[in-house]
């Protein structure tokens, strides 16, 4: 009993440590923002700036939200396991084999079984580009219409896929820039920066452009409602009531089915990239030269 | 207080690797206190069932050869019995056929010996009744005739009626 109620203090705690880094996010930009008039589409808010070699750091919101995003990713995770047994007894459990299963599955039949060890790294795109996304349903800028956090992770995507590429050996890699003749060159290096671009630029610009469509037509809405029905006295006068309905609508298109594909997208295409571009005959051929000349000598 | 805001477009080297740093953060928390975990309790599950499995199979096996152990034990049981019956049987016929032989042959001999003691125990009265009756017959002849008849004369004379009479009766 007493062993009972110490478990559900901790989970106490770890759900507060996964709900608090938002409420901390949000009360920041509370206090920090100041009520706009009219309508303005811009980039994250700098909270403050930290000089650095090179180029100065901003702090920004979407740095912020991102780092609430990795700290309440943790407490879920540490929520999930929490008094995980081999005999499950928990929803939560059952969750949290889902989630692995579910991951771990779709890892495998899109990279295959050499790859198997990516499933966590995949599950991280998902959970921190879905949770991202979705922290804009709580008012927060979304860290992924901030185009710097996804290119961040496109290269580092772009990284694995070179890396991988690179175990067929060195000249093999090179050579496929040639291919099929090579005047196609300059055409195959453009289409190999255009991978990271194009995934970062994808994600990133769905996420802002559903913000920005959700801004525009809350403000039409808003300008229609005032001509519309100014005439009545008072305080419905001022009340934009076309505003109610509709934006709950493209939010949840916006904010909840397009965060929810954008992450789902971005994990399926790191998957389909980092594996087609292994080249795992070529490394195995070579696994097994080395080994035998391993022997010999 | 004027407001400071990125542009919709803006890349800040510091901000990308951070980010960058993020994802690699968030990936080693995943596999660190999701995966690690959920996997080990995964295996540790699927041993325990295969262990269980192998369990059941193994005393259903056991369940499976105690059966026919008990069958065999049951059948070979069952021939005993059979076996004992049909001896007991077979003795106690042949014994009742003995008892009855031996039954018979003491009342045959026992018949026989009484026929014997009775012919003797025939003879023997016999024997008695002629001597008697030849004393009377010679008391009743001598007092009859006292003077006139010697009894040596008369003795055969008598004994020879008599043992005729004997053979008559």
């Amino acid at each position: 009993m007493k062993r009972d109620a110490k478990a559900r203090v901790v989970d106490w705690l770890l759900v507060a440590l996964m709900v608090l880094p938002f409420v901390l996010s949000m009360t920041l930009k509370v206090l920090l923002k100041p009520a706009g008039e009219g309508i303005s589409i811009t980039g994250a808010q700098v909270y403050f700036t930290i000089p650095m070699p090179v180029m100065d750091l901003p702090i920004t919101e979407s740095q912020v939200n991102s780092l609430m995003v990795v700290l309440s990713i943790l407490g879920l995770c540490l929520y999930l396991t929490h008094g995980i047994s081999v005999v499950p007894h928990s929803k939560r459990q059952i969750v949290a084999e889902w989630i692995v299963e579910k991951v771990q599955n779709l890892v495998n039949s899109n990279m295959g079984a050499y790859f198997s060890a990516f499933a966590p790294f995949i599950a991280g795109i998902m959970f921190i580009s879905a949770f991202s996304s979705l922290s804009s349903l709580l008012g927060l800028f979304p860290p992924t219409s901030d185009m710097n956090i996804v290119a961040g992770w496109a290269i580092l995507v772009f990284v694995l896929i070179t890396y991988y590429k690179l175990k067929g050996g060195l000249f093999p890699y090179v050579k496929g820039f040639f291919e099929p003749v090579f005047i196609f060159a300059p055409f195959n290096i453009i289409g190999e920066v255009a991978t990271p671009v194009s995934m970062s630029f994808r994600h990133y610009g769905n996420v802002l452009s559903g913000m920005v469509i959700s801004t525009l037509v809350a403000y039409a809405l808003q300008t229609l409602s005032h001509k519309l029905l100014g005439w009545l006295p008072g305080v419905l006068g001022q009340f934009p009531f076309l505003q109610v309905g509709l934006p709950a609508i493209l939010s949840l298109y916006f904010d909840i089915f397009s965060g929810l594909m954008q992450a789902f997208i971005f994990a399926l295409l790191t998957t389909i990239y980092i594996s087609t571009g292994f080249p795992q005959e070529e490394y195995e051929r070579r696994k097994a030269k080395r080994k035998k000349a391993l022997h010999t000598a | 207080m004027s407001v400071q805001s990125l542009d919709i477009i803006s890349v800040n080297l510091w901000q990308i690797l951070i980010s960058l740093a993020n994802l690699l953060i968030i990936t080693f928390v995943l596999k660190r206190f999701l995966f690690k975990r959920v996997q080990a309790v995964l295996t540790a599950r699927q041993e325990q069932v295969s262990k269980i499995y192998g369990e059941a199979e193994e005393s259903r096996n056991a369940a499976v050869s105690m059966k026919q152990e008990y069958e065999a034990r049951l059948a070979s049981a069952r021939e005993e019995a059979d076996g004992l019956v049909r001896t007991a049987v077979v003795t106690a016929q042949r014994k009742g056929d003995q008892i009855l032989a031996e039954a018979s042959g003491q009342a045959s001999r026992l018949k026989q010996k009484a026929e014997e003691e009775i012919a003797m125990e025939r003879r023997q009265m016999l024997t008695g009744v002629r001597k008697e009756i030849s004393d009377l017959a010679v008391g009743i002849a001598s007092k009859v005739v006292e003077r006139e008849i010697q009894p040596k004369d008369h003795e055969a004379f008598v004994d020879e009626f008599i043992r005729n009479v004997g053979d008559e009766a």
